[in-house]
């Protein structure tokens, strides 16, 4: 399969009645492997500042569930949350690690890395007479690998670990490193998102990124518009609490201003999405969350008035009557 | 006289990040810091914000939990707006909170405890497996192995029942303060049920089995790691108008003494945190402090330390009768899952 033919896939998933994005990869990267007799993808996993929302997200994955990704696309080589090894034989595994797949690997952050302090804020392990910190780990393996993905929208952009005050000076892994980095932000990432950037990486190299640094085979639209709940906005039919079935503009839908692929890709297995369970998208995927989307509640042209700091005292909205 | 150091660092396949620094003499360990090495700041980040935002902003504190601090910020808000929460919506609350949990104790057994038993395979992510006390018999340890990526598949389950009703996972959005927002109609409880039986099948024929062969094979285990009898429990699975009762009650199980818990009696020690406590109004993070060796606060009821979890939880409610070893932890969580998918179907 080409490229096109690939990025095809990924863009129109909202004209195909299957979204299932990871199960039609699958057998496309299978042969495409066995075509070109390729290796898997050497991956490298570091956790930084973040709630380890995104590995857990990426525990989701379907189709390919992850137990194929392991044995059929990636070779995660080190990572805190899954791999066997622990204490120092584990650290020996990455500095083996980064010699042997110098130039080849792919670096995955999963987290802001705070720079305050020389970046004493997160230490990703230790030694008898050493710290190392998530600063120096994430510099020293982002000039060594091929690629570097953010996975999340910490490791992106700061996220909800950069909020104000951000006392640990977290910022997201593009400002720590002189080079490119491709940001798959969500707060967690979708795990479409995340493996199917892998597999583009995997056969293609480098997707295509917006002006952000994402792949805009997933990041190409706002989430407002493919959303179920358009002609709701277009008549000005508003929710009045969570639960409704209307526009949920009213209750703070940061939809217009967020691209995601959320309405048509949803979520775990393609079950669900924030305004199908009647709630606001709080715009998860973007470079100023959370702060720029609270109070969450609050319709944006009030947030934005408090320059989304939440700061005023507004009057809650309802809670949820159901 | 001997002292070793030993830095186990970093402990993998956890959520987090965590060093444990251990002084061995002759033989014996007299001192184990084990220190969480990553700060964000939450006690910051959620002051000057609307108190509304809590549910979904608490809930980044941690991905594997994350519902649980959503679910304890959705209480506190239905106590501050006085509200009266419907029958419906509070046993939907409950069918979230406990899908929540089971990918999570499936998790933790499958992902995280069992390469600690069990020989993975020699490929990425588990190549180099320092594992140093292998016990199983290849038959059993094969069967467990393949049990490991059903788990996967049972775990991801969990999460669709809560995704179903909170539109995604983790960081779920419906479970808020005043109920839930979505209803809970025929299609939703037919897609429900279908995959808890999924679950439940597993956790019968996989999870409890593996727990019993784990336990009869590392039995010596049920003799370390055991913990003063002081165990502590908030109680789980709210019902009620204004979340008043619960379906496992909450105590405090000290030397054979049973009681209810007191707020009052909760106390933060910051002595060995990277937190500077010269202000006494308010503490600050100092990451430079000496004799300090972790970011997590210890927290003390009635000045001493109590266990939590799934094996207080069980004690307390009568539904466990062993010990408070380490294999009765692994134990306690697995007969929890078991007990969880029951009161779910
Ligand atoms: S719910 Fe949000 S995304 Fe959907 S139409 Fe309304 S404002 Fe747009």
């Amino acid at each position: 399969m080409q490229k096109e033919e690939f990025t095809g896939l990924c863009g129109e998933f909202a004209f195909l009645k299957n979204h299932e994005l990871t199960r039609a990869i699958l057998p496309i990267v299978e042969s495409h492997l066995a075509k070109h007799n390729q290796e898997k993808l050497p991956v490298v996993w570091i956790e930084t500042n973040d709630s380890g929302d995104n590995n857990i997200s990426f525990m989701n994955t379907t189709y390919p569930y992850l137990g194929r990704v392991f044995t059929d696309m990636i070779d995660l080589l080190y990572s805190n949350t899954f791999m066997a090894a622990q204490g120092r034989e584990a650290l020996g595994i990455l500095d083996q690690v980064a010699e042997t797949y110098k130039g080849k690997f792919t670096l995955v952050v999963e987290g802001a890395i705070p720079k305050r302090e020389n970046g004493l804020y997160n230490i990703i392990a230790r030694t008898e007479n050493r710290l190392i910190t998530a600063l120096e780990a994430v510099s020293w393996l982002g000039q060594r690998a091929e690629y570097v993905v953010a996975a999340g929208t910490c490791a992106s952009f700061g996220g909800p670990s950069a909020a104000r005050p951000n006392i640990t000076g977290s910022v997201g892994v593009r400002e720590v490193l002189d080079r490119e980095v491709i940001n798959v932000s969500g707060c967690p990432v979708n795990p479409d998102w995340f493996v199917g950037t892998l597999a583009h990486l995997l056969m293609y190299g480098r997707p295509e990124l917006d002006n952000l640094g994402r792949p805009t085979l997933f990041y190409g639209f706002t989430v407002h518009r493919h959303c179920q709940r358009r002609s709701y906005f277009d008549n000005n039919d508003f929710a009045q609490k969570l639960g409704d079935i209307e526009c949920m503009f009213s209750l703070g839908c940061m939809g217009p201003r967020t691209r995601a692929d959320c309405p048509y890709r949803q979520w775990i297995n393609y079950v669900s999405w924030p305004v199908k369970a009647n709630t606001p998208c709080i715009g998860c995927t973007n470079e100023d969350f959370p702060d720029g989307s609270m109070p969450f509640f609050t319709p944006m042209p009030e947030k934005e008035k408090t320059g989304g700091s939440g700061r005023e005292k507004i009057k809650p909205t309802e809670g949820c009557k159901e | 006289m001997s002292l070793q150091r030993i830095m186990f660092s970093p402990v993998t396949r956890l959520s987090g990040l965590l060093s444990v620094d251990v002084i061995v003499e002759q033989g014996r360990v007299i001192e184990a810091n084990a220190g969480g090495t990553m700060f964000r700041g939450f006690e910051w980040i959620m002051r000057d914000r609307q108190v509304n935002d809590a549910v979904y902003m608490t809930q980044r504190i941690c991905g594997i939990c994350s519902l649980a601090h959503g679910a304890v910020a959705s209480y506190l808000l239905d106590e501050l707006y006085n509200n009266d929460l419907q029958e419906n919506a509070q046993y939907l609350r409950n069918i979230m909170y406990a899908a929540d949990f089971l990918q999570n104790h499936i998790r933790h057994f499958y992902l995280f405890s069992l390469p600690d038993f069990v020989i993975m395979p020699n490929h990425p992510p588990f190549h180099g497996q320092n594992l140093i006390d292998a016990r199983l018999d290849p038959k059993d340890n094969l069967r467990l192995v393949n049990h490991y990526f059903e788990a996967v598949k049972a775990a991801q389950k969990s999460h669709e029942i809560l995704a179903m009703f909170g539109g995604k996972a983790p960081h779920q959005h419906s479970f808020v303060h005043g109920g839930v927002a979505v209803a809970l109609t025929a299609d939703k409880i037919n897609r429900a049920l279908a995959l808890i039986k999924d679950i439940k099948k597993f956790v019968e024929s996989h999870m409890v089995p593996d727990t019993e062969l784990i336990a009869r094979v590392y039995s010596d285990y049920f003799r370390i790691g055991i913990t003063p009898e002081h165990l502590l429990s908030f109680g789980l699975f709210r019902f009620g108008v204004k979340n008043e009762t619960f379906l496992w009650k909450s105590g405090v199980l000290a030397d054979g003494r049973f009681s209810l818990p007191r707020l009052d009696l909760i106390k933060e020690d910051v002595n060995r945190s990277w937190f500077d406590e010269s202000n006494k109004l308010e503490i600050k993070p100092d990451p430079h402090k000496t004799g300090a060796y972790t970011w997590v606060k210890s927290v003390q009821y009635e000045g001493r330390h109590y266990q939590v979890g799934p094996l207080a939880r069980m004690i307390i409610n009568g539904f466990y009768s062993g010990g408070v070893s380490t294999m009765d932890r692994i134990y306690a969580r697995t007969l929890e899952t078991l007990l969880i998918t029951e009161l779910v179907q």
